[in-house]
């Protein structure tokens, strides 16, 4: 009797086994609804990055006409020698909005909102991320660098539509990428990918701790002759497509 | 079989096994760091306020930015730092080395802060700016200024002098980060901007803007050293 029973506990254990290693994080992916270009290009202590999204909705068998998509990227950054996440600025509040785990908001002191182009006066910096909509793509720029020896950079990058009738704050697609800088000084790409379940959370988390800070932050003047904004502006609720 | 069937379904999920591979890799190694973060976080929380003074005084001497020392991240939300051993760290190093006692001190204690000397402060603060190898501690003087830079501006006159001698350091000023780099890229700073810009602040012209080019700035310079 038991020399069946063990077969039969073995076979149930297998298929348990499977679908729990399957659904893992790493296993499910975040909403993607269109297709990312991801470029990145190491350098002396720095990283240049290409990262484009097209969006074409019936990628995942959704509806939405998006006359203005843009980027809002996050980042974590770690120095493996303290043992610590590191921040390039105090006044963005970026350590006071970042999550428990230290993402946070990639945005500059002085730039009202958190879409990572988005000028105080509502038009886009192109430098920086040219926005834009079905079947045309927006891309983020960035060059990232400077850190010591012995960091590591992760960043995701989420495209939410910015202006539509009908699935305006949807979020379209969300892309990871990461690159670090050894012992000895060079820079290499990690992993670029798409994203996972849990780090579209993590998002969400980097929102709440964004709309959290921007009431209480200072004026916001990003010079240039852009409007002064009196405190950083909250993120609408962005939800997935 | 059972790698080969998990592979498989993760195939269907993420595309391609490899991609999958790479997503649990990456994740992986951020929890793992993340672990460690709050770990480290927590070693520090831990510590009593002498033990973290010292290792303020450590982590001033390594030049790590104030929001960047887990010292100083510490520290500052603690009420009861004894205010003597601060002042006791700077009177001592009068340098660089003393600028995060200084920066907390500026921040936990102000009356005490503004009883120092004004060139004891001046000296700590013109020397780290001297000596920064990165300028984030100091911020990018077109668009903000870290807490630093609001104390240099505290300093009348006594900082004048050495941000002088500073002007004719053209070596570049870079700010690690992301947006904040592409800023330094764009407006190329040197140790002599920054000096620059104090000096105008200094001098009066509190609506002072840095300009984007390199030879106007290179021509204001040239005014003040005639």
């Amino acid at each position: 009797m038991k020399k069946k029973i063990y077969p039969q506990l073995f076979r149930l254990l297998s298929i348990a086994g499977i679908a729990f290693i399957c659904f893992l994080p790493g296993c499910q992916p975040t909403q993607e609804c269109g297709t990312w270009t991801f470029t990145g290009t190491p350098g002396d202590h720095s990283f240049s990055v290409s990262s484009a999204f097209d969006f074409t909705p019936a990628t995942c068998g959704k509806e939405c006409n998006c006359t203005t998509d843009c980027i809002i990227q996050m980042v974590w950054v770690y120095n493996e020698e303290d043992g610590t996440n590191v921040y390039a600025s105090d006044q963005s509040g970026a350590s006071a909005r970042a999550t428990s785990n230290g993402w946070t908001i990639d945005q500059l002191d002085g730039w009202a909102y958190a879409y990572y182009g988005l000028n105080n006066d509502g038009t886009f910096d192109t430098g920086y991320n040219p926005p834009g909509s079905n079947n045309n793509a927006t891309t983020l720029f960035d060059t990232p660098g400077g850190w010591p020896n012995n960091t590591l950079f992760y960043a995701l990058d989420v495209t939410v539509c910015y202006k539509s009738n009908t699935c305006e704050n949807r979020i379209l697609g969300y892309y990871f990428w990461s690159w670090s800088i050894d012992n000895n000084g060079n820079s290499t790409q990690f992993i670029a990918a798409p994203a996972w379940k849990d780090l579209d959370k993590q998002f969400q988390d980097a929102v709440t701790g964004w709309n959290n800070w921007a009431p209480t932050s200072s004026s916001q003047d990003e010079g240039g002759g852009q409007p002064v904004l009196p405190h950083a502006v909250t993120l609408p609720t962005l939800t997935d497509l | 079989m059972l790698g080969c069937i998990c592979i498989a379904g993760c195939d269907i999920k993420s595309k391609n096994a490899a991609t999958r591979q790479s997503q649990e890799k990456a994740r992986l190694r951020l929890e793992d760091m993340q672990r460690i973060a709050a770990q480290t976080a927590q070693t520090y929380k831990a510590m009593d306020n002498a033990t973290l003074v010292k290792k303020l005084a450590e982590q001033s001497v390594l030049k790590r930015e104030p929001f960047n020392s887990l010292a100083y991240r510490e520290l500052k939300g603690r009420k009861d730092v004894n205010s003597d051993s601060l002042v006791a760290l700077i009177r001592e190093r009068k340098n660089s080395d003393a600028l995060l006692p200084l920066l907390l001190l500026r921040r936990l204690d102000e009356r005490t802060y503004a009883q120092l000397p004004a060139d004891l402060r001046a000296s700590v603060l013109t020397d780290a700016l001297q000596q920064s190898k990165n300028f984030n501690t100091w911020g990018l003087p077109h668009l903000y200024l870290e807490e630093a830079s609001k104390a240099m501006l505290e300093c009348d006159g006594s900082a004048v002098p050495a941000l002088k001698r500073m002007l004719s350091e053209t070596r570049p000023a870079p700010v690690f980060g992301s947006k904040e780099r592409m800023e330094y890229l764009r407006y190329k700073y040197r140790l002599c901007d920054y000096a620059l810009f104090f000096l105008k602040r200094l001098q009066g012209d509190t609506s002072f803007v840095m300009p984007l080019s390199v030879e106007a700035r290179d021509s204001l310079i040239r005014d003040i050293l005639k």
